[in-house]
């Protein structure tokens, strides 16, 4: 995958153990699952079982969450190994993580931590990103993450960063349109100015989750359905997108399957709605893509 | 106005913030001149949010997915010491013992060596050996697949021959001694049960996964020095015969050799080859 290509998966669901007995006995309608690639860096058991039913049926994502892509700790290419070798066996349609820090000096937080966007950031990330894409050989996607902090001395907005990085390292952007929403909330800034900003052809990928009100600010939880206002938000990101691949996202408090496969469907609904005809694709194995 | 700080100086003093085992704004008195620039300088607030309880949510964020995985991982260490003082212990725990692995999985490699000097150990004294065998099932359920040997593998050696035997053992094995039976516990909190109170007992436990189910189980003494050892057959037997005799010696090994293949716990069975 290089250049202006963008391959459309439809209508996808976050793999999460719960479901796993639901998934392997029905095969449900969906399109393709992501994965987060940190559960199956593992050195076998139940989960490499499970991924590997998974993708003899669906298409398949990797989505990390320890890249760590902002840190100033050293890339840590133990950790990159393994995901080549996952990347290796899987055969992901792509692969994508955060556009954040997680780590510094050796310690692991475990949290998508924002960046100043700052030219300094821009420069540290970019060349971080083309190490990434040079180890792994091929482009991976960055995904915006909520916030609850902002700098002042931030001297761009989040989506000028966000497009900057994608176009400076030639990478795709995983536009998550909950955490666009969440954020926007928190800091006072327009979601729909954020979509403006960011370039068509770099967004491989949406995300929808749901958030909690915390009252003062907006808590990106995952633990709730798609909010109203973030279904409104992405109506307006596949107005602007085109078709566009879609995954659901729930790590908390999370539902029967069946519910979510409601909102997977409420997701196709929307995007046929907006784009005027069917958006459904014929399932794939992974071996297709 | 302070300069801004490098990328690298935000980092490090955010870090410290965010696991500031009492929260942000009980550190910030304390913190250094970088930490409070962070917070008061650069750090916005709005009308309806300052800084500190931006930075705040943060460091909630940090301790309690720390806590959720930790408790995941030792559900009957949890059960054990109770909502309270679970959280008190990985609030130590975290202070001396932060993540340094990029997944959260492994966030709880240290806990069994931390119980051993920890304050908690007094009241609950069998809580290392707990938490170490839950590790230890951790270990095991993600450990290398491997095949098991069939029985047949073994009837077709014949018995003169067994000296020479050597045994691959499957990746997702392990033993300990421990000076609790501690299994008791643990296989009381898989059942949801009552929580046996435990009177010190040295024992050794077998710990291994079959196909998806990972297994505990207390074995004699004398087979857990033998398993996972890779010497000839011969040689285990000796060292067993000099507490039983040859006859006892063989005929146990034989019999636990057996079991060990029906258990799954052998990978393979192999014939050294005569010079």
């Amino acid at each position: 995958m290089s250049g202006r290509e963008r391959p459309f998966l439809g209508f996808g669901l976050g793999l999460r153990p719960r479901h796993y007995p639901e998934i392997l006995g029905v095969w449900p309608a969906v399109d393709w699952f992501e994965v987060i690639t940190e559960n199956f860096l593992v050195r076998g058991g139940r989960p490499r079982w499970v991924l590997e039913a998974v993708r003899s049926h669906y298409p398949v994502v990797l989505h990390g969450v320890s890249l760590s892509i902002g840190s100033t700790d050293p890339l840590d290419f133990d950790y990159l190994r393994q995901v080549r070798d996952l990347v290796r066996w899987v055969e992901p349609a792509w692969v994508s993580d955060h556009l954040c820090w997680s780590s510094v000096d050796g310690v692991y937080l475990h949290d998508l931590l924002p960046l100043p966007y700052t030219e300094e950031s821009l420069r540290h990330v970019c060349q971080r990103v083309a190490q990434v894409q040079d180890f792994l050989g091929r482009q991976i996607a960055l995904e915006n993450v909520s916030s609850y902090v902002a700098f002042a001395h931030s001297t761009m907005s989040e989506w000028e960063f966000l497009r900057a990085v994608a176009e400076e390292a030639d990478c795709k952007i995983l536009l998550d349109v909950n955490n666009v929403y969440v954020s926007a909330y928190n800091h006072g800034f327009d979601p729909y100015q954020y979509l403006d900003g960011i370039p068509r052809e770099r967004v491989l990928q949406l995300h929808l989750a749901g958030f909690s009100d915390r009252g003062t600010f907006l808590h990106d939880t995952h633990d709730h359905n798609v909010a109203a206002p973030v279904w409104e938000l992405y109506r307006a990101a596949v107005a602007r997108l085109g078709p566009v691949s879609v995954s659901l996202e729930r790590d908390d408090r999370i539902p029967p399957l069946v519910e979510l496969l409601l909102e997977v469907k409420q997701a196709r609904t929307l995007a046929q709605e907006v784009l005027g005809g069917p958006t459904a694709k014929p399932r794939r194995t992974a071996a297709q893509l | 106005m302070a300069r801004p700080p490098s990328l690298d100086e935000l980092q490090r003093s955010f870090s410290r913030l965010m696991r500031a085992p009492a929260g942000v704004a009980a550190v910030l008195p304390e913190a250094s001149p970088a930490e409070r620039d962070l917070c008061y300088e650069w750090t916005r607030s709005t009308p309806s949010l300052d800084s500190v309880s931006r930075l705040e949510i943060y460091a909630n964020m940090y301790f309690y997915r720390l806590h959720d995985a930790l408790a995941d991982d030792f559900p009957t260490v949890r059960a054990v010491m109770g909502r309270e003082h679970f959280h008190n212990l990985v609030t130590d725990y975290l202070l001396a013992h932060p993540s340094h692995h990029f997944s959260l999985r492994y966030a709880g490699n240290r806990l069994a060596a931390f119980l051993r000097t920890h304050p908690a150990r007094q009241r609950w004294p069998f809580l290392p050996d707990l938490a170490r065998l839950e590790w230890l099932v951790l270990e095991a359920f993600d450990a290398a697949d491997a095949g098991s040997a069939r029985a047949d593998t073994l009837l077709a050696i014949p018995p003169e021959r067994w000296g020479a035997i050597t045994l691959d053992w499957i990746p997702a094995l392990y033993c300990f001694a421990a000076a609790w039976p501690v299994h008791e516990l643990w296989q009381s909190g898989q059942e949801d049960g009552p929580l046996p109170s435990l009177a010190a007992r040295p024992c050794s436990l077998r710990v291994w996964r079959r196909e998806e189910r990972v297994f505990v189980a207390e074995i004699p003494a004398w087979e857990a020095r033998l398993l996972g050892r890779s010497e000839p057959f011969a040689v285990l037997c000796a060292e067993l015969a000099e507490e039983s005799g040859e006859q006892e010696a063989a005929e146990r090994l034989a019999d636990w050799l057996a079991r060990c293949v029906a258990q799954g716990l052998v990978r393979a069975v192999r014939e050294a080859k005569c010079e």
